[in-house]
């Protein structure tokens, strides 16, 4: 028997089923966060990983879980959602599906006080504060810079693109790209290995995984209720400012919320790329653009994929941990390619 | 009436241009208005003013005797509807998300918006969308487009509908039907509608009053008679325009420039 759908309920995206998708979603992040505490490198099985997560008994086990793969799990779980939410909102800002948390130039400045941290011998903290200060300076130059893209209350009628934001970051990214290019050049051999892992993405120093998880949910949190003034801006702001939207201030406010979830990754983490493209892509393809249910689902998935990717980095050549970010490439680009090619 | 939209000597100009110079209109519930002129004479930018979206360099815009400044963006959009010239959509969305996302200024900030879908079903109604509303609207015809933006604007549920170009890259029947919509709804639902449009002839059929502007400043408005007339069409566009009545109903012509007819 085959029911006709029905004319009076086209297939729209209902709070119910959003929510339905999330918490599925949740589940398998909770079981990626899970298998990646329990499987580890080395000598160690999954059982007595199982032991030690379980019983408080104060054995070398209990300590490796939870001293150092829970909270690595946690921090990588909170890198992955904010670099995923981030660049699906500097998607949504610059309105071009190439943006991704790095664009207008955040990683780049990130890049710059943390290596130069690390060039001048200083400690883990130092880094993680060197990366956030190059981060919120770049994040600081690029909104001067695009303030008119940003804030201007009256813009002509046929200004429809961001295309000077996306030069202004473009332009701040390689300018930073040279200068951390030098300081690679110019750094003592026994740096050199700690700062390529830093660019690509290391997860083993994330020390406070508090922080890129409250900071995500605290993300989500700001991000959801804009939710239907973040599809109006979709359509253009013309008819999004006619429809009751400011966009200067929505646009202000994602840009904010973008660069800050951004410095805190990479702040934890280094520059993990990848994952901001990539996951909301895949999931535009698979759930639709509706950003009410795409955003909370890009923070869900973008963490499950960075745990998958840190499990596979730590396990694979054991003992040598490989970067977190170029593993998440070398499985995600032959996947994005073939969501690409199938098509929706 | 709370929702007339009047200018009081209002005054646009682009890069040092006067387009319009000290123009006062008053659009009351159940007129229709078209707006007609020369490419770049300010039709666009008169209607942006209208809507709010743009601040007139003199003079100022009313809705309802309130200075349309003084509205929140918000509350401005359950009065008033805009439909731009053209909608560039930066992510694919399908037909019927677009006409429901129109509901937006109606909902309570922390609705999800999926609360009322029966004014966005009608207006897929009335503009024969309701097949396609599953498809992707970035894949559609720009007439097919431009159709989804109409039921958008009728979705919003607006006493003051202002349309830049509606009729742009319509076919004939959709032209009509969107025009006989638009007379509709200001005749029986008291809504006021403005409109730009390069067709005089579908404007002259299709509307109860008229502004005319010649590009230098020059702002006729009023009565459809009074204002489209063949020496006021030709001052404005520079071109010869003859009157004719066929049947009892007045057409205009434009003289064709090889000078052998008319």
């Amino acid at each position: 028997m085959t029911t006709r759908p029905s004319a009076k309920a086209p297939r729209m995206a209902t709070f119910g089923s959003a929510i339905r998708l999330w918490l599925g979603m949740l589940l398998i992040a909770v079981i990626a966060v899970l298998a990646s505490v329990l499987i580890g490198g080395g000598d160690s099985t999954v059982a007595a990983s199982w032991q030690g997560l379980v019983s408080s008994m104060d054995t070398p086990m209990h300590s490796i879980i939870w001293e150092l793969r829970l909270p690595r799990s946690i921090a990588a779980y909170g890198v992955g959602g904010l670099l995923a939410m981030s660049g699906c909102l500097m998607q949504i800002l610059v309105r071009n599906p190439l943006a991704d948390p790095y664009t207008l130039g955040l990683s780049g400045g990130a890049s710059v006080g943390a290596l130069g941290a690390m060039l001048g011998g200083l400690g883990a903290v130092l880094i993680a504060a060197g990366a956030a200060s190059g981060a919120l300076l770049a994040c600081l130059a690029v909104f001067v810079l695009g303030h008119r893209d940003l804030l201007s209350r009256q813009r002509a009628a046929q200004r429809e693109d961001s295309t000077d934001l996306i030069l202004i970051g473009v332009m701040l990214a390689s300018g930073f790209g040279a200068i951390v290019s030098m300081m690679l050049v110019l750094a003592p051999d026994k740096n050199l290995r700690g700062m390529l892992f830093w660019m690509m993405g290391d997860l083993s120093g994330a020390a406070n995984p508090l922080l890129p998880v409250g900071s995500l949910l605290l993300g989500v949190l700001c991000v959801v209720p804009l939710g239907r003034q973040l599809n109006l801006l979709g359509r253009g702001e013309e008819s999004a400012s006619a429809l009751g939207v400011r966009p200067n201030v929505v646009k202000s406010a994602i840009f904010v919320i973008a660069s800050l979830a951004t410095a805190v990754a990479v702040t934890t983490a280094g520059t993990v790329g990848f994952v901001g493209l990539v996951v909301p892509h895949a999931l535009r393809r698979v759930i639709g653009n509706d950003q009410r249910v795409l955003i909370p689902a890009c923070a869900i998935g973008g963490g499950i994929v960075v745990v998958v990717a840190d499990t596979i980095s730590r396990i694979v050549a054991d003992p040598i941990q490989l970067p977190v970010g170029a593993v998440m490439a070398v499985i995600g680009v032959p996947t994005f390619m073939f969501l690409l090619v199938k098509r929706r | 009436m709370s929702s007339v939209l009047a200018t009081e000597a209002v005054s646009l100009s682009v890069r040092e241009r006067m387009l319009v110079r000290e123009l006062s209109m008053r659009v009351e519930p159940g007129q229709v208005w078209c707006v007609l002129g020369p490419n770049g004479a300010g039709k666009s930018t008169l209607l942006r003013a209208l809507a709010g979206l743009r601040e007139p360099d003199q003079g100022r815009v009313l809705l309802g005797d309130r200075d349309i400044r003084a509205y929140r963006p918000i509350e401005l959009a359950r009065l008033r509807g805009f439909l731009p010239q053209s909608i560039v959509d930066a992510f694919s969305l399908t037909v019927m998300e677009a006409v429901v996302a129109a509901r937006h200024p109606r909902l309570p900030f922390w609705a999800w918006g999926d609360e009322d879908l029966e004014p966005a079903q009608r207006a897929l109604r009335t503009f024969e969308l309701e097949s396609l509303a599953e498809r992707d609207v970035t894949t559609l015809s720009g007439g097919e487009r431009q159709r989804v933006n109409i039921a958008a604007l009728f979705t919003q549920d607006v006493d003051v509908m202002l349309l830049d170009e509606p009729l742009s890259s319509l076919d004939l029947h959709h032209q009509m039907k969107t025009l006989h919509e638009l007379l509709h709804t200001a005749a029986h639902d008291g809504k006021s509608v403005v409109y730009t449009v390069h067709d005089i002839n579908l404007a002259f059929q299709h509307a109860t009053h008229a502004v005319l502007l010649d590009g230098s400043g020059g702002a006729l408005a009023g009565f459809k008679d009074e204002v489209i007339t063949s020496e006021h069409l030709s001052a404005a566009f520079h071109h010869p325009i003859h009157g004719v009545t066929l049947d009892g109903e007045r057409f205009f012509r434009a003289g064709r420039l090889n000078g052998r007819s008319p």
